[in-house]
Order: C-alpha cells, then structure tokens, then sequence
C-alpha cells in the first residue's frame, strides 16, 4: 500500500492511508502542499521566521484534525483555512510589534532614498511591496493576497474568510487602494515605473 | 446596456479587469465601453494599472535553498517530540507524584501523630475533668449529706414536737406537747376535789407532773429515755427544755398552766 502512494496521489487517496495507520501518507502531503502553506502565512505575516514555525504549527494542527476532515470541500481549502486562521490569530497577537516595525522599514527607505539616481533592484522592490502591504489590515490582507496571488474565487474567499461575497470584492478594491496610496507615498515609485 | 451597473461597482470590477479575472462577460463590456467615455473610471482605470504593474514585478524574499527539503524534517521532528512526551508523560507524571509524595510521606505521618497526641491529651484532659467534675460533685452531695446529717439531727431532737401543735387537756392532765419529748413529764394539776385537798397551795410543787402520767401516751425509746432522761436530772431536763423553748411557746404553756385551777 505504502509503495503506490507517492506525491502525486489523490488528496483523499493520502488521506485515507494516513487514517489507515500510514504516516508515510502524511509526509506526502506535507511535501506535496508545504510550499503553498508556506506562502499563505509568509505573505500575511512577511517575516519567514514566523512563517517557519506557523507552517510547522499549521501540519502538527492537521496531524491532529485529519480524522475530522469529511471531504466536504477541497482538501487544500481545509488546510488554506488554517493556514489563515493561525495567521490572522499571530497578525492580531503582535499589532504593536508590527506598527513599529513600520516605522523602522521606512526610516531605512528615507535613507535608501538618498541613492535616487541609483537602479532599484529587486531587493528594493520587495521591500517596497513588504511595506505597502503591511498598511493593510488583517482582512483586507488575506484578501488580497487569496485573489491576486493565489487566484481564489470571491465564493471560496467568503467561505474561509466566513464573510459575504460582495463584501469580499469591495474589501479587494480598498486593499488595492491602499497599497496604491502606499506606493505614492514612496520616492521610488515613479522611478520603478519608468523602469 | 449602459446604466445597468453603478459607476461604484464598475470600480470595484476594474481590478479583475485588469488582471483579465472577469467570469461576466456582460460586466466586462460594459467597463469596456465606459472606460471610452467615464474619465472618473479612466483615471482610476489608470492608477490601478500602475499598482498592478508594479506588483507583477516584485516579489517577496524567498526563504533559505534548503528550507523545504528539511521542513518536513523538521515537522516530523516536532511530531516524535510530542509523540514520545505523551509516552513518557505518563512516567513524567508518575516520578512527579513520587518527587512530591515521597517528601511529603514523613510530614504526612507527622501530622498524624500529632493529630493523634492532640486528641489524646484533649481525651485525657477531657476525662479529668469529667473526674474533677466527679468529685466536685461527690463533694457536693456529700456536703449536701452533711447539711442533711446536721439538719437531721435537730430533726431528731425535735422530731418529738412534730406531732403536737396545741396543748391536750385531759381531764385533769394538760400535756405540754412542747415537753412531751420527755418521758416523764409532769405537769401537777390541782386537785379539785375538796376532800383531797389539805392545802392546795402546798400541793404546788416546783415539780410538775401528771397524775394520769400511765395515761401519757408518749412513746419514746429506751435509746431517747436514755439520751434525754433520768431520775436526777429530771428537774433539769424540764427547765433545760423549758429555756429551748421560744418566748411565745414558754407564755403559751404558763398561760395554760394559769388557767388551769391548781
């Protein structure tokens, strides 16, 4: 039994194995969805420190919470589910912590911002999104990081998010909005464009 | 078909526009067509292009070469930990209890010694004074048998009043029942029979006696007849009992005494 299953496999083929007394099957679907987690919760909390041990924490929950999975909805829309909760519940945990560390990035931008005529590289531009991202609020954030980086329906938004469907497209159009407003406020910006 | 969506949510539709996510072919057209004509939803058109341009570009700072190849690693690492703590937490749990019960067992029977000696000196006192108590009360009854003795004993010596509250008059023999207690009690009546009598006045004796004295119906014992009489000191009985008397009883008895015709 153990040798037909690999990585590939159906989610509920894994998971009926893992139930069965197979933790091989686990190990496959922590390799076969461990980035897309990863991603989830780095995206929301923008530090890979915490995004390790969310990640670690999110397979240990569903390690536990398999055996309660029914089927009723796709597997990964369970563990995206999770993936969020615990982000959200970390995001919430240290506001403060985050404010600060706001003000710290843009002090270093101020100061970057003296090297005008000098090409944004990458890292600049990544540090530029970190910020414009971390001006959105917890909701707004997981919304916007469920449609535009991992393409998920309004629906299946409003189903993990436990939110209206209407509610949900406004909420995108206003983190939109916000990062746009971010992106302003940044020197570079204009510059970014014209490159 | 113009007019069938508000400009808002024309707005709010433009970022799926963008990004060429629009499941609304219907809502696609029209933001097509109103673009041509609407500046507010150009302008803005305009500014979220610029956001999104910006955001295809840039990404976020991807973790270390070889997270993902130990991640698992690292999840079954954590997942043995826990397994093997829910082993030997029921050893964990078991040293715990001797590491507190064991130190715990001497106090434990101290205090139960203790507890024990307590409650055998409050025994022990307790029963001390129930015993105190005892003889306080033995103590009491036997005073109070004392008092009893002593008031018996004037009891007894006037016992013999008991019985008569008034004088009897018999015939010629008036008893004194304050003096009955004696055996021989006389109280001397004058004779009134003329021929007996010589002279009256000399028939007056200090002595005091009935002649119907076999009629005297006193009964004492020779224990009493002992005690409280004899032949010499009769006379001195009499005044002895006489004086014991209370002043009313000694005019009661002197009153009768004149009364009678001696």
């Amino acid at each position: 039994m153990e040798n037909n299953l690999d990585i590939n496999s159906e989610d509920s083929a894994l998971i009926q194995a893992f139930n069965s007394g197979n933790d091989h099957a686990f190990n496959l679907l922590v390799r076969k969805y461990q980035r897309k987690v990863y991603w989830v919760i780095r995206k929301m909390v923008l530090c890979h420190d915490d995004a390790d041990d969310l990640t670690q924490e999110v397979f240990l929950k569903l390690y536990r919470s398999l055996k309660e999975f029914r089927g009723e909805s796709k597997f990964f829309t369970y563990v995206y589910k999770i993936a969020i909760n615990y982000s959200l519940n970390h995001l919430n945990r240290n506001k403060k912590i985050l404010s600060r560390k706001v003000d710290f990035d843009r002090a270093d931008l101020r100061s970057f911002d003296k090297k005008a005529d000098e090409e944004i590289d990458s890292n600049e531009r990544t540090r530029i999104l970190e910020e414009a991202i971390k001006t959105l609020p917890e909701q707004q954030r997981a919304v916007f990081n469920m449609r535009y980086y991992d393409n998920l329906s309004y629906e299946e938004i409003s189903i993990i998010l436990n939110k209206s469907v209407g509610g949900m497209k406004a909420n995108y159009f206003h983190a939109i909005k916000k990062i746009e407003k971010s992106l302003k406020n940044n020197k570079h910006f204009e510059t970014i464009e014209i490159n | 078909m113009s007019g069938k969506y508000s400009i808002e949510y024309l707005k709010y539709s433009l970022p799926d526009y963008i990004a060429k996510k629009m499941e609304d072919k219907e809502l696609e057209s029209e933001i097509e067509s109103r673009l041509k004509t609407d500046f507010s939803l150009k302008e803005e058109y305009e500014s979220i292009k610029k956001t999104f341009n910006f955001l295809d570009k840039s990404d976020f700072e991807n973790p270390p070469e070889y997270y993902f190849n130990n991640l698992p690693l690292k999840i079954n690492k954590r997942l043995d930990g826990k397994n093997r703590a829910s082993e030997v937490s029921f050893w964990d749990k078991l040293s715990l209890i001797w590491k507190i019960f064991i130190p715990a067992v001497p106090v434990i029977i101290l205090a139960i010694v203790l507890l024990n000696d307590s409650n055998s000196d409050l025994a022990k006192d307790k029963n001390q004074l129930l015993k105190e108590d005892k003889s306080v009360e033995e103590k009491s009854e036997a005073v109070t048998k004392d008092d009893i003795v002593m008031r018996k004993e004037p009891e007894i010596n006037n016992s013999v009043n008991d019985n008569n509250d008034k004088f009897i008059k018999d015939g010629n023999t008036v008893w004194s029942p304050k003096l009955k207690k004696t055996a021989k009690t006389k109280i001397k009546i004058k004779n009134t029979d003329p021929d007996l009598l010589t002279n009256p006045i000399e028939e007056l004796d200090d002595n005091i006696y009935a002649d119907t004295m076999d009629e005297f119906n006193y009964e004492e014992s020779e224990e009493e007849e002992n005690l409280f009489y004899s032949d010499d000191d009769e006379t001195e009985s009499l005044e002895m009992e006489f004086l014991e008397l209370t002043p009313e009883q000694q005019k009661e008895i002197l009153d009768n005494l004149n009364n009678t015709q001696i």
